[in-house]
């Protein structure tokens, strides 16, 4: 509360950050931008010498509840581990963090917080935030020229035509759809002849995005099954009388695509409702592996399903090690995507020799970098602009009280499109 | 039929967590004229408090209940005490918006303060009631079932307290007109202390009945301070019974309009019956007009 009424009067008192048009990022301009797009990662990472400044990122990211703090937190040390870890190596691009700024999971504390940034000289916003947030700081960020990583924004609309500077290495709404629910639920119909799929979603840009997503695919490509939905205020903690709407359909699955604290509520409250066991339980992502799901949820959570983008018990490559080693336990999917993102700012200064904002970005087009989670390149391609080429998922199952993603079984692969 | 019967059942268990959100925002304005924005973290504190009680300590959840509420109203009378009970130095602040502004402060201080202290995992703890209940192919669980019997036994025991007590006199006797319960030999400054620790209490109250049902963690008082104004002033501005009824109505109103209408609109639906009620009655359904003196 506090937070969200201090940015309404903060804002009132300072005016739109927009008109507050914060310092140019710094420019260490030895390449222009077409000549660093022209040259490729390789060849410029062999050539590149140059004593570079250290190129300046600002971390925005969630660090309290109700928003996905866990995946904030991980991302912030992420970040910052790389950072550490670069920085006593030798490669020729250095960082520095002007700032760590927390969202609070409101747009508004966000704008604030990236305004300062930009104050602080930011070239770069790094950081796990939800939709929301990405989609209310995206415009000053593009505005100002300056590049922005998506990890754990899955809107689509954030790596458009409209915002050159903005690269995702984590998912999206419709590649989410598209790669891993559509085959899905194309199994499940097979398989166990599912006729209707239940999707509960929060009021956000991700929530709408994936649920809008969903349904318009599967009415499309699944002829015979049905879409019923059920919206809910972001920072609702009772969602009864949407599970209650929703068991009205009578759904095979009900598909939970939350960020906010009725992520882990919904759980309790659909046996409440009578919704499940009868309906199969799915998490769209892997909010279920936190520990405080078990202490919230009880056993009710027994027997969840959930979106994941890696196979449990994966071993980590050299990459992954690296992180491993630097914050001391096994990172997850977040955190890979988060140390990824600097992995791809790093390659495009590399590739551009340079810490011009714009020749980065556009060397970043060209780049292919193995990151703790694979491969990392960017598609140029107008579906899905800027977007991971590619990004595996899979449907796992937690059996019993108390597991973990360790103890996870696979139950569906999405295969490679 | 059952879809209905379903419908209205859902509708008054949500609605009974409303009313129990309102309670402490109802006596501060009823007795302090006043607006609380610490209101939800007070709230939140009670949910921490009982997190440690139940949960982490492992005391009976029947104790942990009264152990919250009073670990709160202490932090209250320290607060009131100390801060809030000053009269305030610059002249141009009057009382209500020295309250208004500090609380203010509080809330953002007791937010941050919480993440620090208490970190931002979200935590639950055992409910006080440890049953279900069937009722039309509803299970309402021991967290529900105790938040529907905490609801209704708090709204009766501050009525009665408000009734039949000396001090409940007193709160409603400032109510009713500051300057005439000063005259008639009312401590209106010890009072009114006594009116914000009860109100701290209450809301310290629900939210150690809520912890099992909603979980706690920093940032959880938003809801209750939100809610907690549409029932209040649906209800009618310092009516207790009105906190009840508010709340109910609410949560009826949002469940059919989720279920009959469209989940895209939730929680629009109690601000348009708000709307409608204060069209009618402009002071909510069980408030009374007031002269100013």
């Amino acid at each position: 509360m506090g937070a969200a009424l201090s940015a309404v009067l903060l804002l009132s008192a300072c005016g739109s950050s927009e008109s507050s048009a914060p310092p140019s990022p710094s420019v260490d301009s030895s390449v222009t931008a077409s000549e660093a797009a022209s040259a490729s990662a390789s060849e410029s990472a062999a050539e590149c010498s140059a004593d570079l400044e250290p190129f300046k990122i600002g971390i925005l990211t969630t660090l309290t509840p109700p928003g996905s703090y866990q995946l904030g937190l991980e991302a912030a040390a992420a970040i910052e581990g790389f950072v550490d870890v670069n920085n006593a190596g030798d490669s020729p691009a250095k960082f520095e963090i002007v700032g760590k700024e927390d969202d609070k999971n409101d747009p508004a504390v966000g704008r604030q917080g990236v305004g300062r940034l930009l104050e602080n000289g930011a070239q770069a916003i790094v950081g796990d935030m939800s939709s929301a947030i990405a989609t209310a700081t995206q415009p000053l960020v593009t505005q100002q020229g300056v590049i922005s990583i998506i990890s754990g924004s899955w809107a689509d609309e954030l790596t458009d035509a409209a915002n050159p500077t903005a690269f995702r290495v984590g998912a999206s709404n419709s590649g989410l759809a598209l790669n891993g629910i559509l085959p899905y639920v194309k199994s499940l119909k097979e398989t166990d002849g599912l006729t209707t799929v239940g999707l509960l979603t929060e009021d956000s840009p991700y929530g709408v995005g994936v649920s809008d997503e969903i349904t318009r695919l599967v009415q499309e490509q699944v002829p015979g099954v049905t879409i019923a939905n059920a919206v809910y205020p972001a920072d609702a903690t009772d969602v009864t009388p949407q599970l209650l709407k929703l068991k009205a359909a009578n759904p095979d699955i009900v598909i939970i695509a939350a960020v906010g604290a009725a992520r882990n509520l919904a759980v309790p409250q659909a046996y409440e409702v009578g919704l499940a066991p009868e309906a199969q339980l799915i998490a769209q992502w892997n909010w279920p592996t936190y520990p405080d799901f078990w202490e919230v949820v009880g056993k009710d959570g027994e027997g969840i399903r959930y979106v994941d983008f890696e196979a449990p018990n994966t071993p980590l490559n050299t990459v992954g090690q690296t992180m491993a080693d630097k914050l001391g336990s096994k990172p997850s999917i977040w955190a890979q995507w988060a140390w990824d993102g600097m992995e791809a700012l790093k390659a495009g200064i590399v590739a551009a020799c340079s810490t011009d904002t714009a020749a980065v970005a556009a060397a970043m087009e060209n780049i292919s970098v193995e990151g703790a989670s694979g491969t990392i390149s960017f598609s140029s391609d107008e579906g899905n602009y800027h977007d991971r080429a590619y990004m595996p998922t899979y449907v796992l199952n937690l059996a019993k009280q108390g597991d973990g993603a360790a103890d996870a079984t696979i139950l569906f692969t999405a295969p490679q499109q | 039929m059952r879809d209905v019967a379903e419908t209205i059942v859902v509708g008054l268990t949500v609605g009974s967590t409303y009313a129990l959100m309102a309670l402490g925002l109802v006596l501060i304005f009823g007795v302090l004229r006043s607006i609380n924005f610490a209101h939800g973290e007070f709230y939140v504190l009670g949910g921490y408090a009982f997190y440690y009680a139940a949960g982490t300590l492992s005391i009976s959840p029947l104790l942990a209940l009264p152990m919250a509420a009073v670990v709160a109203g202490i932090f209250g009378w320290l607060l009131h005490r100390f801060l809030l009970g000053l009269r305030p130095t610059l002249s141009r602040f009057n009382n209500a918006d020295y309250f208004l502004v500090v609380t203010f402060a509080v809330a953002i201080l007791m937010e941050s303060g919480s993440l620090i202290i208490f970190g931002a995992n979200y935590r639950s703890a055992p409910p006080v009631i440890d049953t279900d209940l069937q009722i039309f192919g509803l299970t309402l669980g021991g967290a529900r079932l105790t938040a529907i019997a905490g609801s209704v036994i708090a709204v009766l025991a501050l009525t009665a307290f408000m009734r039949f007590t000396f001090t409940g006199r007193g709160w409603r006797a400032i109510a009713q007109n500051r300057l005439g319960a000063e005259v008639s030999g009312i401590d209106v400054r010890r009072e009114s202390r006594s009116a914000f620790v009860g109100a701290v209490a209450l809301a310290a109250f629900a939210g150690a009945l809520l912890t099992p049902l909603f979980s706690v963690y920093p940032g959880a008082g938003v809801q209750p301070l939100a809610t907690g104004f549409l029932v209040i002033v649906l209800g009618g501005m310092g009516s207790i019974p009105g906190a009840l009824v508010g709340g109910l109505l609410v949560g009826l109103v949002d469940t059919a309009g989720v279920v009959y209408i469209s989940s895209s609109y939730s929680g629009i639906y109690g601000f348009v019956l708000m709307i409608v009620v204060l069209l009618v009655k402009p002071v909510g359904l069980f408030g009374t007009k007031t002269r100013v003196i």
